[in-house]
């Protein structure tokens, strides 16, 4: 199993806040990862670290065997990282394909040339993209609702147009930040089918932030458990349950261990 | 002859500080540039001067009733062209401002027309030589009354609950109404102060420059700006700090390089301010939580 | 947006209306071309302000440096209109690129204040640059355009070329903004933070947005140096400025309907309501607070899109 993502050493600080102190972490090809934690552990934080919205202030972080410490977020998307956000970034008065398309590689690097000369050929192009998108909006269930504008979309399936703006960028490593957020029990049990179907299809790994202790319990094969921006624990769902540290962490929360 | 320039300087500098507090008091708590700061400047000025000229009224009264009714007007325009626009995106209450500012100063080409006026010199042209520098009556008033001024904002603002109060609104509106402050109260009084300030300083440059008209609020707008730009847009210290440097380098630049061009000169640090330093001099660095 | 019968039904007006109305008064003429001027500045000032989000205020800025550039051209280069409406439209992006560049970075207020204080300089340097543009006394005895040989010297003929010019315009910023570089401006006016998510690079962006408004605006400089024949820095002070946002603003940001309909309001108004000339700018300002609280969207704004970005044809006809 090759390492997809490694993070050495990696801490940030603003300031005076340490927000994350010598974090090891690494990512393999074919596994979903789940990062848990209270709140204010820095999860998402490491998110923003990961897309390139914050750098480092010490500590490599390696992609592909490739340090990206220094790259700008679009340039991260280039290489394949991908994210949704906590609150689902949506362009709620564009409709539901346009979000989508905004994403496409092909659709956002046209040209001046290209946008004024609008050959037959072009136009063809730009048939097959939006194809394209709409495929994956299908692969979420969301294709019945291309012209609906994204504003007025519930809640649940504001965060999986999120998750199908992601795939369109072809990206291999993809980040869910708190993708259930919101949803009822059932919605969840659905979501965790559809991040595997996707992970599989789209051949992507995934790394997730979630709260729901029991929709990670069923998800990852991996676990990473960070409090007040250090790692206390690592490792299978099992191992997690059992490990004391983790334990007292969210002791006085409440997560509920379903 | 360098030290005459440095008071020349100084003098306009405390005149741009004045009118740098008002920029800035209003940004450190709505984060927004009161685009018609510079005409409410100029509406100061032609209030001092109606008062002076046509009700014949002594200097400190015109200086006392100007600040006054441009401080209410300060109050109104806030409440009628920005209150209902604080929910809407970033470059709404922009546009109103300039509306207000379009308004401000059609009004006053209407009212007083759109030639310059000169200001009844209500000082005597004496002067006080100290040494090789020569102080003009109108040069110690103005240093004199906005020196105290600024202090007296100071201990406002640090000494007295309100001024406390107000400080902490521009530190956190949320946070500052949770603890039972009226921001409303806190952002109109930001208003009202940084208005009555302005007036002040318009019938400094009336009397001054002895020039009056109703475009004037532009350039010494933006200059304003850029001197709290360049002190930390925000702090209170830093207008005053940036305004009185600010004056001092422009006034040194257009004796030793050219007058025509004097205003490319500030234009020119308020691009590399931002561009090198955006917090300026006393600025605190923004963090952006995402 | 109309059929495609709708919009050769209107542009067939366009072009024999004025044939009638030159008969009752040449005026009316002249009132349609300054639309037609005030049309383009609105639609490339709307790229920048309505499309990348950017609240630019120097714009007269633009429009000046293209039609001194023109004026220059055509005066002392002996070049005809034609080659100096190209040189302008590429010197004026380029300075869009230029005075873009530094400003980038920086978030709506200063934005608007620096590119404020840019347009001033601009205008300082048109007054005070006498060697070149001769001050506030300015470059007189521009000549008209000529075309196979023929000197423009009625109305009807700068009409027709204005018209030329305006549809130009009009169909190449469509063609721009209904593309994914269209897509990617407003997805970086609405969050800058999303369209770095995606891959798209601000910057890049916006800068393409300054250039491409600063190109039509000059444009439209080039036209009005050739159609009164004298340039002078009074044409082009922070008031105009004003005047073009307005147009935008009222309009509808991001609209281009919207901007033609700025256009003819803010041309037509003053004209009709010749007795409250006075009062004009003071009704604009106000036009402009209360448009903000009440409709902020403008009068034919985004909210009226009828079709999608891209091309693709609306709710339940795809293509």
């Amino acid at each position: 199993m090759d390492e997809l993502l490694k993070l050495e050493k990696v801490s940030i600080r603003f300031g005076g806040l340490h927000a994350l102190t010598d974090i090891d972490l690494s990512v393999r090809t074919g596994e979903i990862l789940a990062i848990i934690g209270p709140n204010g552990a820095g999860k998402t934080t490491l998110f923003n670290l990961l897309t390139g919205i914050y750098r480092p202030t010490s500590g490599t972080i390696t992609y592909k065997n490739r340090v990206i410490n220094k790259l700008k977020p679009y340039e991260r998307v280039k290489i394949g990282i991908a994210r949704t956000f906590q609150n689902a970034r949506l362009l709620k008065n564009m409709t539901v394909l346009e979000n989508v398309l905004v994403a496409h590689p092909q659709c956002n690097t046209e040209s001046v040339l290209e946008a004024i000369f609008l050959t037959g050929r072009r136009r063809e192009r730009r048939a097959a993209i939006a194809q394209e998108c709409v495929e994956v909006l299908k692969a979420v269930g969301l294709d019945h609702k291309l012209d609906v504008l994204a504003g007025s979309l519930p809640y649940g399936e504001q965060r999986l147009l999120e998750m199908a703006r992601a795939l369109v960028t072809r990206c291999e490593l993809l980040l869910l930040d708190e993708p259930a957020a919101g949803m009822n029990p059932a919605e969840k049990k659905q979501l965790v089918e559809k991040i595997r179907q996707l992970s599989r299809e789209f051949n992507i790994e995934i790394v997730l932030i979630e709260h729901d202790i029991g929709l990670i319990m069923n998800i990852s094969d991996r676990i990473v458990v960070l409090d007040h921006g250090v790692k206390i624990a690592e490792g299978s769902a099992a191992e997690i349950q059992q490990n004391p540290k983790v334990i007292s962490a969210y002791l006085g929360g409440e997560d509920d261990w379903d | 002859m360098f030290l005459q320039q440095l008071v020349n300087g100084l003098t306009i500098g405390v005149i741009y500080a004045l009118i740098a507090l008002g920029y800035t008091m209003v940004y450190g708590i709505l984060k927004m540039v009161n685009f018609a700061h510079g005409d409410i400047f100029m509406f100061g000025s032609f209030l001092g001067l109606f008062f002076m000229k046509h009700l014949h009224m002594p200097l400190y009264l015109a200086f006392l009733l100007s600040a006054a009714a441009t401080s209410a007007i300060g109050v109104v325009i806030e409440r009628v062209a920005y209150r209902p626009l604080r929910t809407a995106d970033r470059i709404v209450p922009l546009i109103s401002a300039l509306g207000v500012s379009t308004f401000l100063v059609s009004l006053a080409q209407k009212l007083w027309g759109t030639e310059m006026h000169p200001f009844p010199t209500a000082f005597g042209l004496g002067t006080v030589t100290v040494g090789s520098i020569t102080f003009s009556e109108i040069q110690i008033l103005i240093l004199v009354l906005s020196f105290i001024l600024m202090l007296g904002l100071h201990l406002f603002v640090t000494r007295t609950k309100t001024g406390t109060a107000m400080r902490a609104t521009s530190m956190s509106l949320t946070n500052a109404a949770l603890m039972g402050i009226n921001t409303n109260h806190m952002i109109s009084l930001a208003f009202a102060i940084g208005s009555a300030l302005a007036a002040c300083a318009g019938i400094m440059v009336g009397i001054y420059y002895n020039a009056v008209y109703p475009t004037m609020g532009y350039m010494a707008g933006i200059n304003a700006f850029t001197a709290a730009v360049l002190g930390g847009i925000g702090s209170i210290p830093g207008a005053m700090l940036g305004g009185i440097l600010l004056g001092v380098v422009e006034n040194l630049g257009g004796a030793y390089i050219s007058t025509q061009y004097q205003s490319v000169i500030s234009f020119t640090i308020l691009i590399i301010v931002l561009m090198i330093r955006p917090t300026g001099i006393l600025g605190k660095k923004d963090i952006n939580k995402v | 947006m109309r059929s495609r019968a709708g919009r050769f039904a209107i542009v067939g007006l366009l072009i024999l209306l004025p044939l009638l109305l030159q008969q009752i008064d040449d005026y009316i003429l002249h009132i349609a071309i300054i639309i037609g001027i005030y049309a383009i500045l609105s639609l490339s000032l709307n790229v920048i302000v309505g499309y990348a989000g950017q609240f630019a205020l120097g714009h007269a800025a633009f429009y000046g440096i293209g039609a001194y550039t023109a004026a220059l051209l055509m005066l002392h280069g002996s070049a005809s209109f034609w080659l100096a409406l190209a040189a302008a439209a590429a010197v004026t992006g380029l300075f869009g690129l230029l005075l873009g560049s530094p400003v980038i970075r920086l978030r709506g207020d200063y934005l608007g204040i620096v590119t404020l204080g840019f347009g001033e300089i601009v205008r300082l340097i048109f007054v005070n640059w006498v060697d070149v543009t001769r001050g506030p006394m300015g470059l007189p005895g521009i000549p008209a355009p000529s075309l196979f040989g023929h000197a423009f010297t009625e109305k009807i003929e700068f009409y027709y070329l204005i018209l030329a010019l305006v549809l130009l315009t009009y169909f190449i910023i469509n063609r721009i903004v209904h593309s994914g570089i269209g897509l990617n401006l407003l997805t970086i006016r609405e969050d800058e933070t999303l369209a770095q998510s995606v891959g798209i690079r601000p910057n890049q962006y916006k800068l393409l947005a300054f250039s491409l408004g600063a190109c039509f605006a000059g444009v439209a400089g080039a036209y009005w140096a050739a159609y009164i024949s004298y340039v002078s820095p009074d044409s082009f002070r922070y008031l105009d400025s004003v005047n073009i946002l307005a147009m935008v603003i009222l309009g509808g940001t991001a609209s281009l309907p919207g901007s033609i309909l700025g256009a003819i309001l803010l041309v037509l108004a003053p004209e009709i309501l010749r007795y409250m000339n006075d009062y004009r700018m003071m009704l604009l300002g106000l036009a402009i607070i209360l448009m903000m609280i009440f409709k902020p969207s403008g009068f034919w704004g985004e909210k009226h899109r009828k079709y999608n970005f891209y091309g693709l044809a609306q709710k339940g006809g795809r293509k």
